[in-house]
């Protein structure tokens, strides 16, 4: 506690750290609010220049850039249903129809809570058992456990966004053929590139999901509106109630451990983070038909366990000097450019800066949820602007992002493909969710299987004989069949 | 909403076609995957293996939607619903207009023009066109918003964060080269 007061004293007695927490907490927000340009970029331009701030406050910058640009993500997601970052696609799936509904400002009241309560809870864990919980994930989590897991959540995934179970499975495996594009993970063997070098590296997140969510989206309502059937959604600005968000309770405490564990492992993080909690508030819903359609408990999921996952992630960055993800690798380049090395040694050798990282976390959370409630109930009035303004506008800050982020035109040709795609796939009942966690989870998962079958010897058996591996591929079998057995009663009025 | 029974026939119809859409594909993926699949050197699967995984866990799901085809109708009626919040969505063909089809066109134009002129061109006109056909319709709405809003995209993307935007090719590059000097 002294250790945690220290770093808030240290934080908010010097007006340049004041500043550089203000400046990194508008920065995270206004950048993860812009598709196509997150906080990863924001990081990124800043680089260069943290070697010319004192460290302690350099470091507390890339902390609050991380935590307020997961969130910021969240805001485009639930009002026009473009994700600002990866990690905010799985808000989209019920946020972006909770704004169809006449409820933009409860969506953001949820995420903006529930992101604030995942990160705040995060920051506290982070700051009690950063050295014992990092031994434990690190030591138990290896490429069988992962790829168990994935295996869990692929069985998941299928049932999210359409109706039909078959339709749902072939989604899911549109998304993982997508994500097979491009080299392979383990002698990057070219794979459906068609010789062409734009596709060596893989087809684009960023187009993919602008392109399903926000370009589709635009077909859609544009179809409409020159139809003359189009509706313009209803506005309310009232913010969740306690109660409702008391009946979230469960859900945010399990986001905050998925959100927690993901944050942990290296090279997983944030996005996985959002993916296996939405997965996981679906399976264990009374109402999974209700997902994808403005369920809260779908805003909730994902928004707590990718806030949960920041303050996580800075364990193996600290405590083991291993990055999560791209952003936690910049900070060990803050750290180098400053003449440390991360790893078990930090805490004896720089214990200010750790903590006036964790502090800054912690408040970088609650300025989010006070940011956030004025927020909610202001920036839902964008909405007020009429759709035939909109669409343009929508296309043309998605054709931004998309090409920002490697400056290739082929990303803007592959959003707007997308977007076609997932204009016909939509209103055929396949499901856009099922297709982009397809992407992200197979990618990850094909990584992690080809490391575990080398330590098996290529037995496939072997994830079963591992304990941990072994629950998750059963409760994953037991997921597929209860699902088939749910269809067929429908079916059969059993 | 409309019936979608009226896509192609109905929806017994429209399942057979997509579940043969998908074999296509399936097939396609299969063969193409041809091309790489052979051993690696410390990974024997090959680069083809999770490919194939896949691509047989399609066909399973591909033939289950085949066989639903031959379900009671009404339990197929139900299971091809549409999701509730885009219950609305155009699904009868049958009303295909120009302006339908433009709503796809004019953003496919622009982009492949943006390639070609670069952003700062040719982004005004697609502002103005896309505006209008989503039924603004008065000239002075049309020219104010187009230009604000240019105005706007120039302000936050060129004078603020400094966004590489296609530039576009030969005399076009020249000519963006120097409206962006001008600019910033």
């Amino acid at each position: 506690m002294e250790d945690f007061l220290a770093g808030t004293a240290l934080l908010f007695t010097n007006p340049i750290g004041i500043g550089i927490f203000i400046a990194g907490l508008v920065g995270g927000l206004v950048f993860g609010a812009i598709p196509g340009l997150n906080a990863l970029t924001l990081a990124a331009v800043l680089l260069p220049f943290t070697a010319w701030i004192p460290a302690e406050f350099a470091i507390m910058l890339y902390g609050v850039i991380y935590v307020s640009g997961v969130y910021g993500g969240a805001i485009t997601a639930i009002l026009f249903n473009i994700p600002g970052s990866v990690e905010n696609a799985p808000t989209a799936f019920d946020g972006y129809p909770m704004t169809r509904k006449g409820e933009p400002s409860k969506a953001i009241g949820y995420a903006v809570t529930c992101s604030a309560i995942g990160g705040t809870l995060s920051a506290i864990l982070m700051m009690i058992a950063t050295e014992p919980i990092a031994d434990f994930a690190v030591s138990t989590f290896g490429p069988i456990e992962i790829t168990a897991l994935i295996f869990f959540g692929l069985t998941v995934v299928a049932g999210v966004g359409s109706k039909s179970l078959a339709k749902g499975w072939l989604s899911l495996g549109l998304g993982l053929t997508i994500g097979v594009v491009g080299g392979d993970p383990v002698g990057a063997t070219p794979r459906y590139t068609f010789g062409t070098l734009y596709l060596t590296g893989g087809i684009g997140f960023s187009p993919l999901i602008l392109g399903l969510f926000a370009v589709s989206e635009v077909f859609i309502q544009g179809q409409r509106l020159v139809r003359g059937s189009y509706k313009a959604p209803n506005l309310s600005v009232s913010y969740p109630s306690f109660s409702e968000l008391w009946a979230m309770k469960w859900a945010v405490v399990r986001s905050t451990i998925i959100g927690w564990f993901s944050g942990i492992l290296p090279g997983v993080g944030a996005t996985l983070a959002a993916f296996l909690s939405y997965n996981e508030a679906v399976r264990w819903s009374k109402n999974p038909e209700r997902f994808g359609t403005g369920e809260p408990e779908g805003v909730v999921a994902p928004e707590t366990a990718n806030n949960a996952a920041t303050g996580a992630a800075m364990i193996p960055l600290l405590a083991l000097g291993l990055p999560g993800g791209a952003l936690t690798a910049m900070m060990i380049g803050v750290f180098n450019l400053h003449d440390m090395d991360v790893g078990p040694l930090i805490m004896v050798e720089a214990p200010e800066l750790v903590w006036i990282l964790f502090a800054s976390m912690f408040w970088a959370s609650l300025a989010i949820l006070l940011l956030g409630i004025v927020e909610a109930k202001g920036i839902v009035h964008l909405l007020r602007i009429p759709f035939t303004m909109l669409a343009p506008g929508i296309l043309i800050f998605s054709t931004i992002g998309a090409y920002a982020l490697r400056g290739n035109i082929f990303d803007v040709y592959t959003m707007f493909i997308a977007g076609i795609a997932g204009y016909f796939l939509r209103r055929s009942d396949y499901s856009v969710p099922a297709i982009v966690m397809g992407v992200i989870l197979g990618q990850i998962g094909e990584n992690s299987m080809s490391q575990a079958l080398t330590i098996l010897d290529y037995n496939f058996w072997g994830f079963f004989t591992e304990p941990v591996s072994a629950v998750f591929c059963g409760v994953g079998v037991l997921t597929i069949i209860w699902g088939i057995a749910r269809r067929a009663r429908q079916f059969f009025g059993a | 909403m409309s019936d979608s029974t009226t896509f192609v026939g109905g929806v017994k119809d429209r399942v057979t076609w997509e579940a043969f859409a998908w074999c296509v594909l399936i097939l396609g993926a299969y063969f193409l995957s041809l091309d790489f699949d052979r051993p690696l050197p410390y990974y024997p699967p090959g680069a083809a293996f999770w490919p194939h995984i896949v691509q047989f866990g399609m066909a399973i799901s591909a033939i289950v939607l085949l066989v639903s085809r031959f379900l009671p109708q009404t339990a197929l009626d139900e299971a091809a619903q549409t999701p509730d919040y885009i219950e609305e969505a155009p699904d009868d063909l049958a009303g295909i207009t120009w302006r339908t089809i433009a709503v796809f066109l004019i953003p496919l134009v622009w982009v492949y023009a943006m390639h070609q002129m670069g952003f700062l061109i040719v982004t005004p006109f697609f502002l103005i066109a896309f505006t209008w056909l989503m039924g603004v319709t008065r000239w002075r709405t049309l020219l104010y918003f187009g230009i604000g809003f240019y105005l706007l995209l120039l302000i936050i993307f060129y004078k603020l964060i400094f966004t590489p935007l296609p530039m576009g090719a030969g005399f076009f590059h020249t000519i963006n080269a120097e409206i962006l000097a001008v600019l910033q």
